[in-house]
């Protein structure tokens, strides 16, 4: 047993093996993240091509191409961590070179450190075997098929970003669409809703059937219109017949009527137009649900108006209210300020103490009077004032009212404990002290 | 080193080389069954062949005998055949003196190698007197244990066609048979041949080729191949797949692994290389896998071919377990 020579031969089996499988792992791998960098590259090529149509919002455009990126990159970084076994080389060079387990039984037996002379001589004759082997033949570094799939890919990719649409965004000048804005209701009350209905009335009111309807209309009726149209769809039901003339004026003034759109009269002047259009092809059905439609339409409309009615009044009114408590707050300031005046000009009574002195206090001082006077003005006309009003005023919004000028219900003992009136903060030491020193033993 | 090795390997492929050309000078066209054959002595192991009759089976027994220095004798297997013909008995016999003694006659399993010819034609009973012979090499009668020569080769046949007054063989003495080899019939050329041979005033003549001593060589040989243990495991995974298809009722037992693996070191062998592989395990499969697999019910009725369950376990194995390719 010659212990160099069996080294040699496990030597060059191993170099053999590793050669094996850092070949065979670059081929994987090239052909893995070829794979991947393709069926990622789905993702974003979809995403250029939806933005052709419908441009895509930064915020789209940047999320989407950060999860693709992160996932290649997750998937890559697994791929590349992945490694082969030795054994997986001997395997897989067995199955190419036709060595009949030669290999696998060598990895193993070299592993294992077994021995005997058998194996020896089964390492020698692999080891021969091995030099002659050349990995650059049995695994050639070819270029998957898949490669030319993610080249043609990145090139669609970026072909699309500078195609010369109008709408196209070009991502690698970091352009996009903005981001999305709400759509922002449409004010019914505005004056060119009014004039595009005036006018929608005029037109109905040339045709005799629509006329009542245009009426309405010019009267702000809507749903009394929407009734009107109803009964006329109604009417076309039932099959009643009509001079050809009638249905040529009514198809006249829906159409004439149909072109007085405006912001928010949309759906109204295409369901008019299609009543007219119905009516042209002689088709009755289809005018007559056009005229059920225009008539919904309507309805929804008043409700529509009437609700931002409701909420611009209501608008109008806290806007009022606010002004006059900014009002009646610059009077009240104007009051306290010649309260504490008058105040500070009967100070010192011989105690060297001023009685109304308090702790410093934010904000103006307000009085009793000044606060009920408010609530009279702004609340019940008659009277107010009363302990009861006030009350029921702070309950809906919070007092503003000094919480010791408000008229209690407490007892002359309480109402002299809530209302004791503070010792100013210069004079609380000489006060403790005066206290202390007549204190009986 | 490896020129002890080279040369051992080289005896071997030699000798074996010698002993199957000598046969095939009188049988045509059985290369594997002669392979097969070969394979089973050199292994230690039994072989049953099956074939209609007048397929050559026993000449090839016959013949194989002749071109080996080895004691041969045949048992023609008959519903009246009793274990002591087969095994011997013990007889009185009369001394000079006049003293009367009980003697053991030897019966023909006393041999190296023995044809079993028409083994299922004899009862159970008869059929179990192999059995001790052919697992421990030793025959009991009475009190006495007799040890057999060394090689001992039994070498039965069977008929797969006549069903009327036969016995089949029970699993427990199947099992003993390293191979069952299925002697099938000659191609038109192979034919030609067997006509030429036979049909003329010279029949071939063999010569005696390979020696007792030669043959147990043989045997230690084989067995020092070494194995790798994914090959081995391929041939327990082979191996344990019979115990699990719809069709088994029992699968193959650790004999047939026993089987695989040595079958497949000779094999390899013969293939010039110092290592057992997968593929050597394929080809012996067959042979060492299709009487130890027992058929369901339902295999039994749709007369499903056990050939046909191994060659799906085959196909459906993989070679190199996963777990090996994890665990190196």
């Amino acid at each position: 047993m010659n212990p160099s020579s069996t080294f040699a031969d496990n030597e060059i089996i191993l170099q053999l093996l590793r050669k094996v499988e850092r070949r065979t792992r670059a081929n994987r791998l090239a052909h893995e993240l070829t794979c991947g960098l393709a069926v990622v590259l789905i993702i974003p090529v979809t995403l250029k091509i939806w933005d052709l149509f419908s441009p895509l919002t930064t915020t789209t455009v940047t999320a989407m191409l950060a999860v693709c990126a992160i996932t290649f990159l997750s998937y890559a970084v697994l791929r590349v961590c992945r490694k082969g076994t030795l054994f997986q080389a001997a395997a897989s060079i067995d199955e190419k070179a036709n060595l009949y387990d030669a290999m696998t039984s060598a990895s193993w037996f070299i592993q294992k450190k077994e021995s005997s002379k058998w194996i020896e001589a089964q390492l020698e004759g692999t080891a021969r075997n091995a030099a002659t082997l050349d990995v650059s033949q049995l695994y050639p570094q070819v270029i998957p098929r898949m490669t030319y799939l993610a080249a043609t890919m990145c090139l669609l990719f970026v072909g699309l970003n500078f195609i010369p649409l109008s709408l196209n965004h070009n991502w690698f000048r970091l352009q996009a669409a903005p981001p999305g804005i709400p759509p922002q209701p449409v004010n019914l009350l505005q004056p060119s809703i009014e004039e595009a209905l005036k006018a929608m009335a005029k037109e109905l009111q040339k045709s005799e059937k629509t006329q009542a309807a245009g009426d309405a209309l010019a009267e702000k009726q809507l749903s009394k219109a929407a009734d009107e149209l109803r009964k006329l769809a109604e009417q076309m039901k039932d099959g009643r017949s009509e001079s050809s003339q009638m249905m040529q004026q009514m198809q006249r003034s829906l159409d004439q009527a149909s072109q007085h759109s405006a912001a928010g009269l949309e759906q109204l002047s295409k369901d008019l137009a299609m009543a007219s259009e119905g009516l042209k092809n002689q088709n009755r059905q289809s005018a007559q649900q056009s005229l059920q439609s225009a008539a919904k339409d309507l309805e929804k409309l008043e409700q529509a108006m009437s609700s931002q009615q409701t909420q611009s009044a209501g608008n109008r009114k806290d806007q009022q209210r606010r002004d006059k408590d900014q009002q009646q707050n610059r009077a009240a300031a104007g009051q306290s300020k010649g309260a504490a005046e008058k105040k500070d000009d009967n100070k010192s009574d011989g105690t060297g103490m001023d009685p109304s002195a308090s702790p410093p206090r934010q904000g103006e001082r307000t009085t009793l009077e000044v606060q009920l006077e408010q609530e009279r003005l702004a609340g019940i006309p008659n009277g107010g004032g009363i302990p009861q009003d006030i009350r029921e005023s702070s309950k809906q919004q919070t007092s503003r009212l000094e919480y010791s000028n408000v008229q209690s219900e407490l007892g002359a003992a309480r109402k002299d404990l809530m209302n004791r009136d503070g010792i100013p903060w210069e004079y609380r030491s000489l006060v403790k002290g005066y206290m202390q020193a007549i204190r009986p033993e | 080193m490896s020129t002890v090795i080279d040369e051992q390997v080289e005896t071997f492929q030699e000798k074996f080389k010698r002993v199957r050309d000598e046969v095939s000078r009188v049988i045509v066209g059985y290369e594997e069954i002669i392979e097969g054959v070969m394979m089973s002595l050199l292994a230690n192991g039994h072989v049953l062949l099956e074939g209609v009759p007048g397929l050559g089976k026993t000449r090839l027994v016959s013949t194989l005998s002749n071109v080996m220095h080895l004691k041969f004798s045949r048992i023609q297997f008959t519903p009246d055949l009793m274990p002591a013909d087969i095994t011997g008995t013990n007889v009185v016999q009369e001394t000079p003196l006049g003293e009367r003694l009980l003697e053991f006659q030897p019966g023909p399993i006393f041999s190296n190698i023995v044809l079993a010819d028409e083994i299922n034609r004899a009862t159970p009973k008869t059929q179990s007197a192999l059995l001790e012979a052919m697992e421990e090499k030793s025959v009991t009668v009475g009190k006495h244990t007799h040890k057999l020569d060394l090689p001992f080769f039994v070498l039965a046949t069977q008929n797969p066609l006549e069903m009327e007054g036969t016995y089949p063989l029970p699993e427990a003495q199947l099992d003993r048979f390293f191979m069952k080899l299925k002697v099938n019939y000659p191609s038109g050329d192979d034919l030609h041949t067997i006509l030429d041979r036979t049909t003329r005033v010279d029949e071939p003549e063999v010569d005696r080729v390979l020696t007792r001593d030669e043959v147990l060589d043989m045997r230690i040989t084989a067995r020092a191949v070494p194995i790798a243990r994914p090959v081995q495991d391929y041939a327990v995974r082979i191996t344990l797949a019979t115990h699990r298809h719809k069709y088994v009722r029992y699968g193959s037992s650790p004999r047939g692994a026993q089987a695989l693996i040595i079958g497949a070191k000779i094999r390899a062998l013969l293939n010039n290389r110092l290592h057992v592989s997968c593929d050597d395990i394929r080809s012996v499969a067959y042979g060492a896998l299709r009487h130890r697999i027992l058929l369901n019910f339902e295999g039994e009725s749709e007369r499903v071919d056990t050939d046909a369950i191994i060659k799906g376990i085959l196909e459906s194995t993989p070679y190199v377990d996963e777990r090996h390719l994890r665990a190196v």
